[in-house]
């Protein structure tokens, strides 16, 4: 059954092809001008300005633990919409729509390819690929703010 | 099927959820109105007319509290009813215990709306009330009790409800819930960013095409007009927010036994609403403390050959774009020789000050942390919160607080207000390639920095010579951890910016100093909670953003980088001092 559910947005990182669930998207911008934040981590690339609303915006690639970030034309940013509001992935290329069925995903993702495992929902074995499904929640809530968190509870101890 | 069930089930609940919002709603409002009637019958000899008002709004409550199955409500509402009957029949009989009364009645009211607004579980308690109420009503000698049935009630009195909506639609208000006045504001924003971008297009700028030119300009004023318009959607007056201060001045007054009267006016003017909530407690705090501290006791009027009553006046105006609001007393003013002693003993100034500061300047020390008058922190103004609290609520709102007084004849605070939180104006600074905003109520100075002027402390840590006074100097970008650290400081920060801070003035030095702009000044949401010194962003003309500062954030940056040294931080406290 095609329903809204198990269809994915597949995009490239270094090469290897990673998925956002398709009710998380948004919407795909162009790459565009990004204010740096103050005292912001490194993978957080900073605030755009989506037409008059600001959001904040990371380097998937950084947050993912692959190297060698670099802009292309193809890089673009998906807007997506996390329980903590709106947030910008910067991502390599964005592919295409896919259809996963559930029983093709495979929720046991101790097996680390090259990305950290607690952003991963699950892998999907496709004919000619292998996609990881990104846990958004996970992408949004434990990077961003949960670092700074971190940060300030050592402050506060010291 | 059970499907078929659950839409009606649910369409039931949307139903009784939307009357039950309609009831707290009108509620509220009759409430209010209540209140209002209440506190003019105390200072009124013609009370009639106030309490036909009340009794015609209680009856109304109780009539939809019934209707819509809220029966502890409706009963209570029934008891008050009745003591109104009694004083209505003889409005002799009005004390001002019988008001303090109603006026509990009122909050006790006030409090079952809140329940029902938040849906809570709690118990209502109102027995004890009830008690007073009946004994209330026996005391005043008629034994008009549980007997009053619906038919004596006059006729005229069962319009009541019908009534008050004409008023309304003859002002022809209008509920509209806040989020879509906030939507709107956005897309005007939006707009009129955009705007920005087109006019300074290239094709645009340098068209010769008048046609095109009176388009482009006309569609600037137009804007102009919808952004201003779009605002007052956002302002309310200051009627609601003056009546609790009545009511808050009416309650300690009785409290401290000096009588009062008190005097509001101009609550007809405008200001945002979401300032009208945050005025609420430094107003409270400053009406207290007037009562409280300002006004002496009534023995000691009497031999001063003033007025036993003291006069509390509340005015609120509008002038140069801004809301003003006063409060003022007709005590025995503020000592600034009693004010010195007391700062000096609790470490604020040194006793070398005192020829230095001004009577002018020493009252001013009431606004500094760790401040308060009286030594016996009374459970009205006390609470160990001072007046420097209060200064720091009208700062966050992104206005100042002033206080004049003269011995003898009184005090007077005064907040100045900017009428709206949307717009904030902001000198726009660049550090390194990114604009960065300060409030410009925060802007004391714009200044040239040179090496002369400035010097090392100790490492990493600068002060600069501003007219023979030493103050402390930061890089901005540094001090934010931007990511593109200046790599010179001191051939490219040419600028310094001298700041007001909750710790006194400082320094900040940036590359350049851009323009001064009125400002739309956004949240950044959820993502950044946890960045000091920031409280925004803002979208300038030409579609870039701009951080916003938080110089209270700022301070505590400071702080904080100061305490990850200590010898730094000392070394500097011994400069500064």
């Amino acid at each position: 059954m095609t329903t809204l559910y198990n269809q994915f947005l597949s995009f490239i990182l270094q090469g290897q092809t990673y998925a956002f669930p398709i009710l998380s998207v948004v919407e795909i911008i162009q790459l565009c001008e990004v204010t740096p934040m103050p005292q912001a981590e490194e993978y957080v690339l900073g605030v755009i300005n989506l037409r008059g609303k600001i959001v904040p915006v990371i380097d998937a690639r950084k947050k993912l633990g692959a190297k060698a970030p670099g802009t292309s034309k193809e890089s673009c940013i998906i807007i997506l919409e996390t329980q903590k509001g709106q947030l910008g992935t910067l991502v390599d290329k964005v592919e295409e729509v896919l259809q996963i069925e559930s029983s093709q995903i495979d929720e046991d993702v101790s097996l680390e390819g090259g990305c950290r495992v607690e952003y991963l929902s699950g892998m999907a074995h496709l004919e000619d690929d292998l996609v990881m499904i990104i846990d958004i929640e996970g992408l949004a809530l434990k990077n961003t703010a949960g670092s700074f968190v971190a940060d300030d509870d050592q402050r506060q101890a010291s | 099927m059970s499907s078929d069930k659950t839409p009606s089930q649910a369409e039931n609940d949307d139903f009784l959820k939307e009357i039950t919002q309609d009831f707290i709603e009108e509620t509220s409002y009759m409430l209010d109105e209540c209140e209002n009637a209440f506190l003019r019958i105390e200072n009124t000899d013609s009370p009639e007319e106030d309490i036909d008002e009340i009794f015609r709004l209680a009856h109304s409550i109780k009539g939809s509290a019934n209707a819509i199955g809220i029966k502890d409500l409706g009963a209570f509402a029934h008891e008050v009813e009745n003591l109104l009957m009694i004083i209505r029949k003889a409005p002799k009989l009005i004390t001002s215990n019988i008001v303090s009364l109603l006026l509990n009645c009122n909050d006790a009211f006030k409090a079952k709306i809140q329940m029902i607004k938040e849906e809570s579980t709690e118990e209502w308690n109102v027995e004890a009330l009830l008690e007073q109420i009946c004994s209330a009503s026996e005391n005043l000698g008629l034994n008009l009790t549980q007997e009053v049935q619906a038919e004596e009630i006059p006729k005229e009195l069962e319009r009541g409800t019908p009534e008050i909506v004409e008023k309304k639609e003859a002002n022809e208000f209008l509920r509209v819930p806040k989020i879509r006045i906030d939507h709107l504001s956005d897309v005007v924003g939006e707009l009129i960013i955009l705007k920005s971008q087109l006019v300074s297009h290239e094709a645009i700028a340098s068209s010769n095409d008048v046609r095109l030119n009176n388009i482009v300009r006309l569609l600037d004023s137009t804007l102009r007009d919808l952004q201003e318009r779009s605002m007052e959607l956002a302002l309310d007056n200051l009627k609601g927010l003056f009546l609790k201060v009545q009511r808050i001045a009416r309650d300690t007054s009785k409290k401290v036994g000096k009588p009062i009267q008190f005097n509001p006016t101009g609550d007809d003017v405008e200001i945002d609403r979401v300032m009208i909530d945050a005025l609420y407690d430094p107003l409270l705090h400053l009406v207290r403390n007037s009562i409280d501290h300002g006004v002496e006791s009534a023995q000691l009027r009497k031999e001063r050959n003033k007025a036993e009553d003291a006069q509390i006046s509340l005015n609120a105006r509008q002038a140069y774009g801004k809301v003003i609001i006063e409060i003022k007393d007709d005590g025995g003013g503020i000592d600034p020789e009693k004010i010195f002693q007391k700062a000096l003993e609790k470490q604020i100034v040194k006793s070398e000050d005192r020829d230095q500061l001004s009577d002018e300047q020493k009252i001013q020390l009431i606004f500094e942390p760790g401040f308060s008058t009286v030594d016996n922190i009374t459970d009205l103004s006390g609470r160990g919160v001072g007046l420097d609290v209060v200064k720091t609520n009208i700062t966050k709102l992104k206005g100042s607080i002033q206080v004049e007084s003269s011995t003898g004849e009184g005090t007077c605070f005064r907040l100045i207000l900017p009428m709206t939180q949307a717009v904030t104006e902001g000198m726009v600074l660049s550090v390194g390639d990114q604009p960065v905003v300060v409030p410009l109520t925060s802007v004391k100075e714009i200044l040239c920095l040179d090496e002369a002027q400035s010097y090392e402390i100790k490492k990493g840590l600068y002060a600069m010579d501003l007219r023979g006074k030493s103050v402390p100097l930061y890089s901005l970008g540094s001090l934010l951890q931007l990511r593109r650290p200046p790599t010179d400081k001191k051939t490219l920060e040419k600028r310094g910016v001298l700041l007001e801070t909750p710790v006194g003035l400082i320094v900040v030095s940036c590359h350049d100093v851009l323009e001064q702009n009125q400002l739309v000044v956004k949240g950044l949401g959820n993502f950044f909670e946890n960045v000091r010194g920031v409280a925004g962003g803002a979208i300038l003309g030409d579609g870039s953003i701009a951080i916003v500062l938080d110089i209270e954030g700022l301070v505590k940056l400071i702080n904080e980088n100061n305490t990850t040294n200590q010898r730094r931080s000392q070394d500097l406290a011994a400069i500064v001092a």
